[in-house]
């Protein structure tokens, strides 16, 4: 019975340390080479989570990896860069919701 | 000396709630009074808290490298900030939650000497709970160039 209940605070403890962690997300498109020229246009995405109560994540880790995936749809497979973020918070009573918006330049090379 | 205790008090010698007790009450939350006038204060300043204090503002963390660069190597900078204070049901109060963002951009730049900015940039965030606050905190990592 001990061990059942030391497994299951193992448990309850590695789910709280993980739900703390944001998934990476790599901005801009990777180039070894000069930034391509072309018709530059800006793009925009978005990711909301509520945090619920005290601890309580939803949707909240993963918020930035949405705004970009929206963000890289919307360049359409163009060269993305200057990427900038903006983080907002509004505060519900029960929980706070959080935004990521991130805005970047898409540029389509001339030579496509 | 008992009646003036006993107006201090709102009770007359009988026990009873006095006149001028009931009259400052009134007067006590009566439109324009000190009360409210705090009150309507104290709402404003949540209001505006929550308005203007919710927002980091656009900051630049995957700048467009310049025509020419050198790659100067790998960087980290991380910056925190915490939304509190005492209960979920007052957690509006930001701590220096706002520029998260930005601090850790500059952190990463000024983490190698020389360096203008950073290329292949990679952003994250974690966040913990402190009791009497929920802290956030920002990670950017990226190549140094100049």
């Amino acid at each position: 019975m001990r061990t059942i209940v030391r497994q299951l605070v193992v448990i309850a403890v590695a789910a709280l340390l993980t739900a703390c962690s944001g998934m990476p997300v790599a901005l801009g498109t990777r180039a070894s080479g000069p930034v391509p020229v072309g018709d530059a246009r800006t793009v925009k995405g978005e990711g909301c989570g509520f945090q619920l109560l005290l601890l309580i994540p939803i949707s909240i880790n993963d918020r930035a990896e949405r705004a970009y995936m929206q963000l890289e749809q919307q360049a359409g497979g163009d060269f993305i860069t200057d990427v900038q973020v903006e983080e907002r918070w509004t505060y519900a009573l029960v929980g706070t919701q959080y935004c990521t918006m991130m805005q970047a330049t898409a540029i389509r090379p001339n030579s496509r | 000396m008992l009646p003036l205790c006993s107006i201090g008090s709102g009770y007359g010698i009988n026990g009873q709630r006095n006149v001028f007790s009931r009259e400052v009450e009134r007067m006590r939350w009566s439109p324009g009074s000190p009360a409210i006038l705090a009150l309507y204060c104290a709402v404003a300043m949540i209001g505006a808290t929550a308005l203007t204090g919710c927002a980091s503002g656009l900051t630049t963390v995957a700048p467009t490298p310049p025509a020419e660069y050198s790659r100067l190597g790998s960087t980290k900078g991380s910056a925190c900030g915490s939304l509190g204070i005492v209960a979920t049901a007052y957690y509006f109060v930001p701590m220096g939650i706002n520029d998260r963002v930005e601090r850790a951009y500059k952190e990463a730049v000024a983490g190698v000497p020389g360096a203008t900015g950073l290329v292949d940039v990679t952003i994250k965030e974690d966040w913990y709970w402190w009791v009497i606050g929920t802290a956030r905190c920002v990670t950017v990592t990226g190549e140094a160039i100049k």
